[in-house]
């Protein structure tokens, strides 16, 4: 029975409707499973097991057969095929190493604020082996680097504190850091403003605000301020004189903020105003002054211990298709 | 776009418009006439392409490959180079001239009409990664371009094999056997160089938003084209498939190179594939 059972694994039928199957399932998942559900579903990891098995079991069968030809171990396309599909094969362990022992997440860091790992971290994927270290991460500064007229650089200096011990490492897109097995990533960024605001001498707001980046490139976001008020910031990298907003710059060389105050339950407006940075103002019933302006980052952290397969297999895959393209048959 | 891009931008258009003349009257005719005018037209076309992407790096600061038009005089350039290359290897394959230099310059029109302004390259796509993931990207196109080219000439080849009095210009094109040969080698050529692709995307997928796959709309369409090839590799090696069935899933092949290369980032422009929107939308 066993042998019948593996019969099946090793049948070039077997091979061709497993990628077939892989196929149908990627489109049926692409189009029709809503958040992607389906790539994480238990069927798709038995589907991945079964090409890793057929993988496994049909480039066996072919270094068994070598020994059948005349010079088994001569340059030739059969070698070739071989290191494609054990490459192939190794990339797959790679990735079931990774979910098993791996992990996901992301977290906020505003300048001058350290957060905690993994406590802070808000978690995507987490394998059921992964052990976490424990460190404090501090994002000393962060820099927009001009190339012309378009940021350049996104450029963070990062102060991973462990056991009293400080390292600091600077993370850049495409050019993460790596700390104690963990990568950190700049994945999104956007500014926090110091606001202090007071009505009648009450203080109502006395804090940091992190303002959330939107794909229209503008910068705003609504807050509840009290039980009767609503608050919607929005910032301007750029003021023009007379208070005059510039929507197109990036750069913050004199940065402004617009300032509404929205009643929370009929949702009029009790004032509107724009400030720049350093002043106070007056706007509806609250006094408003905004002191400081840095900025926030968010990381994506992940710790990928079957990286090093990936790469290898993936180098093996590449030879091997070379090794067949360039040995012929004879 | 500079002058000195322009220039050779419609020179090299120009002379692809005209081998295509000499392809269609070969075709017709069923004789080769005038075939060192054809071959220096063709060189002139293609080293006037090399100029625009030249000119078109000098200017911008980075290789063509970061718009519409860039991709497609890219991949424009290629697929004349793996033909020229392609021709000097295998006997008798000019014809398949008449599928890859209108493509070329049909693709090198559309990206012109789309636009040909520079867009300076934001942090996201600062990476040597980029090249190389394009490149082979575009490589494997050119090279699918012409092995579809060859499998079009099979089933022309292969049908008036059976007439008692076929056309002359048939006797311009190898037999079937060779041409099928053809056909399965470039596809092995692009299947590599689509193996590069993927593997160079995932690694700067990795490095870039921290996971080598996201199932974006662009990335499962390259491994649906991907696994397709690999699917006609299968039959033909293992299956011995060969033939009429093998041209034609050939051409279906390529459709799904085509929905994955230009359709699907079209019809779906907030893929993760648009950079622009990795961190920030005004970079």
């Amino acid at each position: 029975m066993p042998k019948k059972l593996l019969g099946h694994f090793v049948s070039a039928k077997s091979t061709i409707i497993i990628i077939a199957s892989l196929l149908m399932f990627i489109i049926a998942g692409f189009y029709f499973s809503s958040g992607m559900k389906l790539f994480k579903s238990f069927y798709f990891i038995i589907l991945l097991t079964f090409l890793g098995l057929s993988l496994l079991i049909c480039t066996g069968q072919r270094i068994v057969k070598l020994k059948n030809y005349s010079s088994p171990f001569q340059f030739n396309f059969r070698w070739g095929s071989i290191a494609f599909h054990i490459g192939l094969l190794i990339i797959l362990i790679g990735f079931a190493i990774s979910a098993l022992f791996g992990m996901r997440g992301k977290v906020i860091i505003p300048e001058g604020v350290a957060a905690k790992f993994p406590a802070d971290l808000e978690i995507v994927e987490q394998g059921p082996f992964h052990e976490y270290k424990n460190y404090q991460v501090g994002l000393n500064k962060m820099e927009l680097v001009r190339d012309g007229s378009v940021v350049g650089q996104v450029r963070g200096d990062l102060d991973f504190i462990r056991n009293a011990a400080v390292e600091r490492l600077a993370v850049e897109i495409n050019h993460p850091a790596k700390y104690q097995g963990y990568y950190w990533r700049s994945q999104e960024w956007g500014y926090t403003l110091k606001i202090l605001i007071k009505e009648k001498e009450a203080v109502v707001l006395d804090d940091y605000v992190n303002i959330a980046t939107h794909a229209d490139g503008l910068y705003y976001d609504k807050f509840t301020l009290t039980k009767q008020t609503d608050m919607r910031l929005q910032f301007f990298p750029y003021m023009r004189t007379k208070g005059v907003p510039d929507t197109t710059e990036i750069f913050p060389d004199n940065p402004g903020l617009k300032v509404e105050f929205i009643d929370a339950h009929n949702k009029g407006k009790t004032g509107e105003g724009f400030i720049s940075l350093g002043q106070e103002a007056i706007i509806g019933n609250y006094s408003v002054l905004f002191s400081e302006l840095d900025f926030w980052e968010q990381f994506d952290v992940s710790s990928d211990p079957g990286e090093w397969l990936i790469f290898f297999g993936g180098a093996a895959s590449i030879i091997g298709l070379a090794l067949r393209i360039m040995g012929r048959r004879k | 776009m500079s002058e000195t891009e322009m220039m050779f931008f419609w020179i090299s258009i120009s002379c692809y418009i005209l081998v295509t003349f000499f392809y269609l009257f070969w075709f017709i005719g069923g004789k080769v006439k005038g075939e060192k005018i054809e071959t220096a037209l063709l060189w002139i076309g293609f080293l006037a392409n090399l100029e625009v992407l030249i000119a078109r790096t000098l200017t911008s600061g980075h290789l063509p490959v970061r718009t519409l038009y860039e991709l497609n005089i890219t991949v424009a350039w290629l697929t004349v180079g793996v033909f020229l290359w392609a021709r000097r290897v295998y006997d008798k394959t000019v014809l398949v001239g008449l599928i890859c230099i209108p493509f070329s310059f049909l693709v090198m029109g559309w990206g012109f009409a789309d636009s040909p302004d520079i867009i300076p390259l934001t942090a996201a796509y600062k990476s040597n990664w980029l090249v190389v993931h394009v490149l082979f990207a575009l490589l494997s196109t050119a090279c699918y371009i012409f092995s579809a080219g060859i499998s079009i000439l099979y089933i022309l080849k292969s049908r008036v094999s059976l007439k008692e009095d076929p056309a002359a210009c048939y006797s311009l094109v190898p037999e079937p056997a060779q041409l099928e040969r053809i056909a399965v080698n470039m596809v092995m050529l692009g299947f590599l160089a689509g193996t590069i692709m993927l593997v160079s995307g995932s690694i700067w997928a990795k490095l870039l938003w921290g996971k080598y796959w996201g199932w974006d709309p662009v990335e499962t369409w390259s491994l649906i084209s991907w696994l397709v090839y690999g699917i006609y590799l299968h039959l033909r090696f293992t299956f011995g498939w060969h033939g009429k069935k093998l041209a034609v899933l050939c051409l279906l092949c390529l459709v799904t190179n085509v929905v994955s290369f230009w359709t699907i980032g079209i019809v779906t422009p907030d893929t993760y594939h648009n950079l622009d929107q990795i961190t920030r939308p005004l970079d």
